[in-house]
């Protein structure tokens, strides 16, 4: 007797026996996600750098023979003078400076001030300050009574060579006679965080 | 043609394969990575600052000047020399000291008035103390002579400063009315206003 197989049947019964397999293989599969026993294959990667917190310190140090701890008496109007300072830097990088030039006491609002820098020290030839390389004017003449005018210095690396001109007002009245006053100069950096130093 | 037992031999294999899936599916799912924080301390950091500072002092010069009363006739105040004639015939003198107490060296002006026409004022300078209203110590310098213009008032300035501490020995004579003539002074910087950086 011949058996008769009916096609369908038997496609679907190939059909069937993918699916089992394919069954099979996925719940082996997902047994093996899931959970057991395994031998391990490790891999290890590590980096490491070094960190350091930045440091910031600065001096003002007299210059060129012109001090401010030097003081200036018998003042007599449009008389001037020169101080000298080398701003350096000593912290641990580049920092940005400003700070307040003031002249305070009864002769400070008689008093103007600039600010100029020179990219090397001032000098004295002859008694005549000079700048031999690039001279930068930071204040032109300015008023310095109250509070005072705040000076950029901009970014210093290492040091800056300052000058600072103060005259007295060639029209002080005489009520000023025999009065006193005091010059003063700061600079200052504030250094804050909260900077990408991704890329160091 | 398919036949009714075959799809029913199919279903349970279906519903297994959609849960083999799912169960990968599940398992493979990727988890979110946390993100580092971006506020990064919400934008309050401490300041870290760092300074420095320079002062020094100033004072401006004063000027002023002294009147001493020497000898003879007259009257000195700080500021003035103040001589009085009372006779029409009699010549009067009186003899004083003008100093620079002034803090710098001053150029020195004297200004002198008369009370009327008729009186002649003459004022001489001494080298040295006048010991009398008649008497220099030293030499005399006629400085001013109101018969020269016949001005009733005028100024003298001297040529060279005077130091700081300075004395110029005065003395003024007058006569022919009775009246007074006042000596006052004004003193100057005897420099130019100049640089001041070596102090």
């Amino acid at each position: 007797m011949t058996q008769v197989i009916d096609p369908v049947v038997r496609a679907g019964g190939g059909l069937s026996k993918r699916v089992v397999v394919l069954a099979v293989t996925a719940v082996a599969g997902a047994a093996l996600a899931c959970g057991g026993a395994y031998a391990a294959w490790t891999v290890n990667a590590s980096g490491n750098s070094a960190v350091s917190a930045t440091t910031a310190s600065v001096t003002m140090v007299d210059a060129n023979g012109g001090a401010f701890a030097t003081a200036v008496a018998d003042l007599v109007p449009g008389d001037y003078f020169y101080r000298y300072v080398n701003l350096t830097n000593t912290a641990s990088s580049a920092n940005t400076y400003a700070g307040p030039l003031a002249a305070t006491g009864d002769l400070g609002p008689q008093i103007l001030g600039t600010v100029e820098t020179c990219s090397v020290p001032w000098t004295s030839p002859g008694g005549v300050s000079t700048c031999t390389g690039t001279k930068t004017t930071l204040l032109a003449s300015t008023a310095l009574g109250g509070a005072g005018t705040t000076v950029n210095y901009g970014s210093i690396t290492t040091v800056q060579h300052v000058r600072y001109g103060f005259t007295f007002n060639t029209n002080a009245p005489q009520t000023l006679m025999g009065k006193a006053g005091t010059i003063s100069a700061q600079i200052a950096t504030t250094l804050v965080g909260g900077r990408d130093r991704t890329t160091g | 043609m398919t036949t009714r037992r075959g799809r029913a031999r199919r279903r349970p294999l279906a519903a297994l394969l959609l849960t083999a899936a799912t169960t990968l599916l599940l398992s493979s799912t990727v988890q979110p990575i946390p993100s580092p924080p971006d506020n990064h301390g919400a934008g309050v950091w401490a300041a870290w600052t760092a300074t420095a500072s320079q002062s020094g002092t100033v004072t401006m010069a004063s000027l002023g000047d002294l009147f001493a009363f020497v000898t003879g006739s007259g009257v000195t105040t700080p500021t003035s020399f103040t001589v009085t004639s009372t006779s029409t015939t009699a010549t009067t003198r009186g003899a004083a000291t003008l100093t620079n107490t002034s803090t710098i060296p001053a150029r020195t002006t004297l200004e002198w008035t008369r009370s009327t026409a008729a009186l002649a004022v003459v004022v001489d300078e001494c080298s040295a103390q006048w010991t009398s209203a008649t008497t220099c110590s030293g030499t005399t310098t006629r400085i001013i002579d109101s018969r020269t213009n016949n001005a009733m008032s005028g100024t003298y300035t001297w040529n060279t400063s005077t130091p700081v501490n300075g004395v110029k020995h005065l003395r003024v004579s007058m006569a022919g009315a009775r009246g007074n003539a006042v000596l006052t002074a004004t003193n100057t910087p005897a420099r130019a206003a100049t640089d001041r950086t070596a102090a």
